[in-house]
């Protein structure tokens, strides 16, 4: 993964799950910091349904308590879990 | 069947959802044969397409994201067959990749890999009919330029949609097999096997990004018609309502509208039976017809109406996309009780047949949450307990309207007893995944596809097979063991001083006796336990039995039909909630138990299942018998 340096005057990036319903925004980078077995298998899933970088998503919809997020990647839907979810640092695009 | 040599093996591979299954339905109709992989229970679905030269192999592979790492035991089985590492299995000649226009962008990824790793590829650009973000940009023509495969516009879900495939793949089948083979064979010697497929991922990975940027496909996408649906039936209030009010509907329609349909087949078995009766003489004859295929088999044939509704529901639901939706309400539910996102469609599955759920489980890429799924699996009320929940409702619930709008307590208490079912499955399942190692947390990553209009065509074609598939079964497995039952409640004939019924000296009679003492806890009489035993085999036959037994116990003016009003008169009330609590758990059919034999390729698994679930039944049955008898008596 190449490493992401923001422009100047971007604005900030936060995990998806931080991400407002239907707010459009950007993939900037998958994966934490310090990878872990479990967060690999997470990663390389979420790499093959199209969450790369520069990939545009917007959450369509949150369930209750915790539940997971239905999130839109380009023209298809999925729903993740929020550990999966929050693999996912983005930033929001006009 | 004679099997034909074919002139050239075509295998088809696309994402879930993409409409692969259609088209290999459509091109190959009643030709198909299902396999399994040598070596693993994957199944391998093939069947033939005939031309003028020939005939092509067409193998639909199991649906598939991503091929650079599989992750489950579907996907590691396509990949290893693409590049021939299954048994001695060639790999196939021609490569159709199946894409789905409307999700194009994600899907063409794969297609850039299965490009670099097999020399035929061939794209079917699917669901031509359907408008699409891209519509502008993306047809055959543009995308055979930008990715160098031949293309072919299909539409699945339209007769006559895959001729145009079935045509290109026909014509120059016997031309290619030569040119291919060679292809294939040289593409093979280059394959390192210890390089994996992932050896190819970074070339795959540069086309894939040149694509995607010739086709302008990397930018924000409208706002689509299913996405607005969403808003509501995905709400984190207004979602579960609608999900909670559109499974209370199904089970009250389930008891509402098939009652004239019931009345009619009941209506007619009454008018054969006495015509029956009428023309052939008392004896052995007259008695297995009336009392032991009609009374047995026919009372189960009176609950198809029953069933058709509820598979009714279950295809729209399915077809319309609402089903991932379903599970996206509950994961939350399903996460806190420790099971995987992926556990929902086995565990629905399940509401037909534990069968098909089992094998469904296969999508489930941790071995350990497999086995919790299919642990469970049977405890979802499935389709062969509908028969008996419907004649002891019948018999013993009012049919008391409780709201001037609908609501019904019969149907009520169905969607209690499959609540009942669920709730019992989710308990196990948290005991179970107690007892794990430390617990990861398992990813859901499900797509939730478009919303499309329920297909008429599809609804008829899916409620007809079930149709098929009842009627075959009260005509094969359920009248042979009625046969059988028959028999043993019919002999040895009493004694000529006999004062109590001839079936109580029966050997059936007999043997519901002795087992008597287990089961006169929970308040079952022995005409119940007569019944359960065959009940191992297929649960519907339960009923068939008791309509038996109680056609032999009664006088001759007693018969057929009348089962319900029949038991209403001899049993408690107690007793017959017990019976219902007892097939909310009990142990399931034979032939589950030999599924989940094969599936877990251990007998110790499938041995806790049936003595767990023996347990969990006779527990339901025996607290259910004692607290209703309390409660009948203080009352």
């Amino acid at each position: 993964m190449e490493a992401y340096s923001p422009p100047f005057g971007e604005s900030a990036s936060c995990p998806l799950t931080a991400l407002g319903v239907g707010v459009n925004a950007e993939v900037v980078a998958i994966g934490p910091d310090t990878p872990t077995p479990q967060s690999g298998v997470w990663v390389k899933g979420l790499a093959d349904l199209g969450f790369i970088p520069g990939a545009r998503v917007r959450v369509i919809a949150r369930a209750l308590l915790g539940g997971p997020l239905a999130v839109k990647v380009g023209s298809d839907t999925f729903a993740l879990r929020r550990l999966e979810a929050a693999q996912l640092l983005v930033r929001r695009v006009p | 069947m004679s099997v034909p040599h074919p002139v050239l093996r075509v295998a088809l591979l696309g994402s879930p959802n993409s409409g692969k299954s259609a088209l290999f339905n459509q091109l190959t109709g009643a030709t198909q044969k299902i396999a399994n992989y040598a070596g693993v229970t994957v199944e391998r679905k093939s069947g033939w397409l005939k031309g003028s030269q020939g005939t092509i192999e067409l193998i639909d592979l199991p649906g598939l994201y991503s091929l650079e790492q599989p992750r489950t035991p579907d996907e590691a089985i396509t990949a290893q067959f693409l590049i021939g590492q299954i048994g001695n299995e060639s790999p196939p000649d021609r490569v159709v990749v199946v894409l789905d226009v409307t999700h194009i962008k994600r899907q063409l990824k794969l297609l850039a890999y299965v490009q670099q790793v097999h020399p035929s590829v061939l794209v079917a650009l699917n669901m031509m009919d359907r408008t699409q973000p891209y519509s502008e940009r993306i047809d055959g023509p543009v995308l055979a330029r930008i990715t160098g495969c031949e293309v072919v516009e299909t539409i699945a879900i339209q007769p006559g949609g895959a001729v145009a495939l079935g045509e290109r793949l026909l014509t120059d089948a016997a031309s290619h097999r030569t040119r291919v083979r060679a292809a294939a064979q040289t593409a093979q010697s280059n394959q390192d096997p210890s390089l994996g497929l992932g050896a190819h991922a970074e070339d795959a990975k540069r086309v894939y990004e040149r694509w995607i940027a010739a086709l302008n496909l990397d930018q924000n996408v409208p706002m689509t018609r299913s996405e607005r649906v969403d808003a509501w039936v995905l709400h984190p209030i207004l979602g579960p309502i609608i999900l909670a009010a559109v499974l209370f509907f199904t089970f009250q329609a389930v008891f509402s509208w098939a009652q004239p349909f019931m009345h009619l087949i009941s209506a007619a078995m009454a008018w054969l039976g006495d015509a029956l009766t009428a023309v052939l003489p008392t004896g052995p004859i007259q008695s297995l017809l009336v009392n032991g295929i009609l009374a047995g088999a026919g009372t189960v044939l009176l609950f198809l109406p029953q069933i058709l509704i509820l598979f009714a529901f279950i295809i729209i639901l399915e077809d319309s996309g609402y089903l991932p939706r379903a599970a996206f309400l509950l994961d939350r539910l399903m996460s806190g009780v420790g099971l995987s996102g992926r556990a929902f469609i086995p565990l629905l599955s399940s509401f037909a047949c534990a069968i098909p759920g089992i094998l469904a489980t296969r999508t489930i890429p941790d071995a350990r949450d497999r086995q919790i799924t299919i642990l469970i699996a049977p405890l979802m009320t499935c389709s062969a307990r509908l028969p008996v929940y419907a004649l002891l409702i019948g018999a013993f619930i009012p049919n008391t309207q409780l709201t001037s709008w609908g609501i019904n307590l019969q149907g009520l208490v169905l969607f209690l007893l499959y609540t009942a079912g669920i709730a019992g499955a989710f308990a196990v399942a948290w005991l179970l995944s107690r007892f794990r190692r430390a617990s990861a947390t398992q990813a859901l990553q499900m797509e939730l596809p478009s919303y499309h209009w329920p297909l008429w065509r599809h609804l008829v074609l899916g409620l007809w097979q079930r149709t098929q598939i009842f009627v075959n079964r009260v005509g094969g497995t359920i009248l042979l063991l009625m046969v059988v039952v028959w028999f043993l409640s019919s002999f040895p004939s009493p004694p000529p001083d006999a004062t109590r019924p001839a079936i109580e000296y029966s050997l059936a009679g007999r043997l519901g006796e002795a087992v008597l003492p287990i089961f006169k806890p929970v308040g079952f009489g022995w005409q119940i336990v007569v019944a359960l035993i065959p009940g191992l085999a297929a649960r519907e036959v339960v009923v068939g039995v008791l309509g038996t037994v109680y056609a032999l116990s009664g006088s001759a003016t007693e018969i057929t039909s009348s089962l319900a009003p029949m038991i209403a008169q001899s049993w408690s009330v107690p007793t017959a909630l017990a019976l219902l609590a007892w097939y909310v758990y009990a142990p399931q059919c034979l032939s589950t138990l030999a599924v989940v034999r094969r599936e877990t390729a251990s007998w110790r698994m499938t041995a806790f299942l049936a003595g767990y679930q023996f347990v969990l039944a006779y527990a339901a049955a025996w607290a259910t018998f004692n607290l209703a008898s309390q409660w009948w008596i203080a009352r």
